[in-house]
């Protein structure tokens, strides 16, 4: 498990803001969280989702895509790698769990350019690194552990809009 | 024999599926190329691997399938092929091929919905030219069609009318057994390896049903985090993680959330049949389980045999006769659509 940041991968061009944590107690929670950035999100908003299996990534996709106004079911994209939904912003869902070469990212054509113009969720974002976005709203949430429901969700955000975004967001949570 | 000779093919995810199958029932080949031993080794599918493999295997599986039906070209009535959902680049494969052979032969060319081809399995028979036909399934037919990227409960009104009565709202019921599979440590595919080794084993728990806001809907991310919590704790204790046990504590909330709904639908829509389809109807605890609570109904459970449960190309023919009937003409322009959805009816 990775617990490095992407930012830390990414190119140096765009100064990182600070990085904070927000907590969950469970999905209801972890889905406010994700309906807060739906609501805030823009046109080029891109949330790179890092932690294990269970640790809510989906459910905090479901709640972007009700800050969005999605109205269609938003389930797991691990088995055709990318949903498309229509909302306010159209929000592209993808999910690079099995991919295991980054360059299938694009292969499989999980990159695109229409893609610019509406909202990106990416789960195991941690396993496409190099095919990110240089700006994008990282969150990497720490699995429950046996004896407890809390997740933390630490975030970062890379640009100007992502920064505002996050502080829109996020900040006091 | 009655009915259009059609030439079906199916390359949605990972399998390589062509078949000739007469009047949407009767099947003169079925050929299959499997990558499951390939993806065995990352523990999942690999996209551009599964492309370049149907790449690799459709003219060979084309072929072999041609040539079990002992066909010509001049005996085929249509072709017919997968356009969605699944797996972009794989879906590519199968829906260029059909075009051209549609076009080189002039030949009629249908698009079926891998769904519907999952449902249509059930009016598959191997019988002989001349046998009769095993009876159809009757309507208002219910399938529960599960598997690796779907799990939905449908409820078939007639040939093409569907309504849509639930769906997974999170993960697949065959993508949660791969992901289980995944944190047990056992081997992919998931499906068939947690059935193994809940196979005699006593749950070491009960874990939680999950509540859903849709009446037939199906819910597994939760009970893939309780999973998750449960190995966790054997870890931090220092103890084995009792694989099997787990295993079989998690096929029983599976399956009973697979069952429960689908009777629980039957009954509410008072169906003549209830049937099964994708490649999770082949695990025995489900299909037990709900021969079990159907039959208290006088329902019986239609299962295909595996082989038209898993992906193939037969299942896509069988559809294809009815959407062929139907008028239901598709041209060059045919495009592989990923997240295709049936044409549901509006709610009953």
């Amino acid at each position: 498990m990775q617990r490095s940041t992407l930012a830390g991968a990414a190119d140096g061009a765009a100064p990182a803001s600070g990085s904070d944590v927000v907590t969950s107690d469970g999905p209801d929670r972890t889905r406010a969280i994700g309906r807060a950035i739906g609501q805030a999100a823009s046109a080029g908003t891109v949330l790179a989702l890092v932690g294990e299996l269970g640790a809510g990534k989906t459910q905090l996709a479901k709640g972007v895509a009700d800050g969005l106004s999605v109205s269609t079911v938003v389930n797991s994209p691990t088995f055709v790698l990318m949903n498309e939904h229509a909302g306010r912003l159209r929000l592209y869902h993808i999910d690079a769990y099995r991919l295991d070469d980054p360059e299938d990212a694009v292969a499989a054509g999980l990159i695109d350019e229409r893609q610019a113009d509406g909202v990106v969720v990416i789960e195991w974002a941690d396993r496409i690194r190099d095919w990110l976005p240089a700006e994008l709203l990282e969150v990497v949430i720490t699995a429950p552990s046996a004896d407890s429901d809390l997740r933390q969700l630490r975030w970062t955000a890379i640009g100007d809009a992502h920064r505002r975004l996050a502080d829109a967001a996020l900040r006091d949570r | 024999m009655s009915g259009p000779r059609i030439l079906a093919i199916e390359s949605s995810c990972d399998e390589t599926g062509v078949a000739v199958v007469v009047g949407g029932r009767r099947i003169e080949a079925n050929q299959v190329a499997s990558q499951v031993a390939l993806h065995a080794a990352t523990g999942g599918i690999v996209p551009e691997v599964a492309a370049r493999q149907q790449l690799r295997w459709i003219i060979p599986t084309l072929e072999a399938a041609i040539e079990q039906a002992e066909a010509a070209w001049d005996d085929i009535d249509a072709v017919a092929v997968t356009y969605g959902p699944g797996l972009i680049g794989s879906l590519l494969v199968g829906v260029n091929v059909a075009k051209a052979l549609a076009v080189t032969h002039g030949k009629p060319l249908v698009g079926v919905n891998h769904i519907e081809g999952h449902i249509y399995a059930n009016w598959l028979t191997d019988a002989p030219a001349g046998e009769p036909l095993p009876p159809e399934p009757e309507f208002p037919l219910l399938c529960l069609v599960v598997s690796g990227g779907h799990s939905q409960l449908v409820l078939m009104h007639d040939h093409g009318r569907y309504t849509l009565l639930g769906q997974t709202v999170d993960d697949a019921a065959g993508e949660a057994f791969d992901k289980v599979g995944r944190l047990l440590d056992l081997p992919y595919p998931g499906g068939p390896a947690i059935s193994q080794a809940a196979q005699g084993a006593t749950p070491v728990t009960r874990f939680p049903r999950a509540r859903t806001d849709g009446a037939y809907d199906f819910s597994f991310s939760g009970l893939k985090t309780a999973v998750l919590r449960e190995v966790q704790g054997y870890r931090d204790r220092g103890e084995p993680v009792p694989v099997d046990g787990i295993a079989a504590a998690f096929e029983e909330a599976v399956v009973d959330a697979l069952a429960s709904k689908t009777v629980g639908a039957a009954r509410d829509h008072g169906v003549a049949s209830v049937a099964l389809g994708g490649g999770v109807a082949a695990n025995r605890a489900l299909r037990a389980t709900l021969d079990d609570r159907l039959a208290a109904d006088g329902l019986s459970l239609r299962v295909p045999p595996p082989a038209w449960c898993t992906d193939n190309g037969a299942m896509i023919g069988a559809a294809a006769a009815h959407r062929l009937a139907a008028g239901d003409r598709a041209d060059a322009t045919l495009e592989a659509i990923p997240n295709l959805s049936l044409p549901w009816l509006d709610g009953l």
